[in-house]
């Protein structure tokens, strides 16, 4: 591995309405998902089987958390996850297995460091555009309701984990591909960055310039070059 | 007029030491004197935000913004009304004030992103994701 991407880092201060959980609860889970990324999966073997996801029972790593805590054992909070680690802890909350597709012109892990990850693929960027284009089988209207329309076609407009990185520093970013728009074929992307996406002009140095979508929620549009230049990696069930 | 001022004095030596409803007392006692007071509605308006009142604050920020010649201190006011705006679910309110501070002062700006950071995105992404088992752990954490 050329160097470790963390991927939605630091903790700032938590604005209650925008994350919709209140402050104590995103506090909470902040912890125990740093905890579980950076403790757990560290030193147990994580469930990655159908099987084993299936019957996994997350009060044994709530136990182990809670005895961390207790031992007044540090939780390391100033990084966010390295991408095997992201795999793992989504995979785990997903509770089904997940195949990591992973852009292998800006990936900085390589097969020896990706032997945790059950299922992981290096894809040129034109092919996991090429997926997610393919995958999105509804086109979405973005002068309507975009979550009306994902409720509606189910299946037909899945929805993935998308890891972002724009080539500055070490850190990442943590957005949702949505779908596709129906005319322009853009990207519908949500990105819980409040107010203006980090994938806006202002806010990257890849020179993707993110276009909002009328909506309440934070949804915007990227072409599928832009998404292709910072787009890491994205979680897909298997 | 004097006396609007002694209030005014008053209420900023208040939200200083972080009494934030006795500072919103004077700033209305000397709101009563003078409507024209872009520090008194300020003042008011970062008081009642700090108590997370953030209905009181929108109001009374709109009138500091309203009322200030001074970009930096328009900036601010736009700042503190944006994390209202925020928690008052005004999305569309709060990125107008996200713009006007990004066209006033970059200074501010950089302090409003660092500011409304929600936190770690990924739980974002998997409470928007898997709703159902992000509240089935968030259920077993909290329980006793």
């Amino acid at each position: 591995m050329k160097r470790p991407i963390h991927f939605s880092g630091k903790v700032g201060p938590i604005s209650d309405a925008m994350s919709g959980y209140s402050r104590d609860v995103n506090g909470m889970m902040q912890d125990f998902y740093h905890y579980m990324g950076h403790v757990w999966v560290q030193n147990f073997d994580p469930p990655q089987s159908a099987d084993e996801l299936a019957h996994f029972d997350i009060g044994e790593v709530i136990g182990r958390y809670r005895a961390h805590q207790t031992a007044g054992k540090p939780i390391p909070m100033d990084k966010g996850l390295g991408l095997v680690s992201s795999y793992l802890v989504t995979q785990i909350v997903a509770s089904t297995p997940l195949v990591c597709l992973l852009n292998s012109a800006i990936a900085q892990e390589d097969a020896s460091t990706t032997e945790r990850m059950a299922r992981v693929r290096f894809l040129a960027p034109q092919d996991l555009i090429a997926i997610l284009l393919k995958k999105s089988r509804a086109r979405l209207n973005t002068h309507k309701d975009i979550g009306d329309q994902i409720t509606r076609w189910g299946a037909l407009c899945p929805m993935y984990t998308t890891l972002i990185y724009d080539e500055e520093g070490d850190m990442g970013h943590c957005i949702v591909q949505v779908g596709v728009e129906n005319k322009s074929e853009r990207l519908i992307i949500w990105d819980p960055w409040p107010l203006r996406s980090l994938l806006c002009r202002e806010n990257n140095k890849a020179g993707v310039a993110a276009e909002a979508v009328a909506s309440d929620e934070p949804f915007w549009t990227v072409s599928p070059a832009e998404l292709a230049s910072v787009l890491y990696a994205i979680f897909m069930p298997a | 007029m004097q006396q609007a001022e002694e209030y005014m004095r008053i209420g900023n030596t208040k939200l200083q030491s972080k009494e934030y409803p006795a500072a919103i007392a004077y700033f209305d006692a000397a709101l009563k004197l003078d409507s024209s007071l872009e520090d008194a509605h300020w003042g008011r308006g970062f008081a009642s935000y700090q108590l997370r009142d953030n209905a009181s604050a929108e109001p009374a920020l709109s009138r500091a913004i309203q009322l200030s010649s001074n970009p930096l201190r328009k900036a601010l006011a736009h700042f503190i009304r944006c994390l209202a705006r925020v928690n008052l679910n005004d999305r569309k309110g709060a990125m107008q004030d996200y713009e006007a501070v990004a066209a006033l002062d970059r200074n501010t700006l950089d302090r409003l992103q660092s500011q409304t950071c929600v936190g770690t995105s990924q739980i974002m992404v998997l409470a928007m994701l898997y709703p159902s088992q992000f509240v089935f752990i968030v259920e077993r954490l909290t329980r006793a």
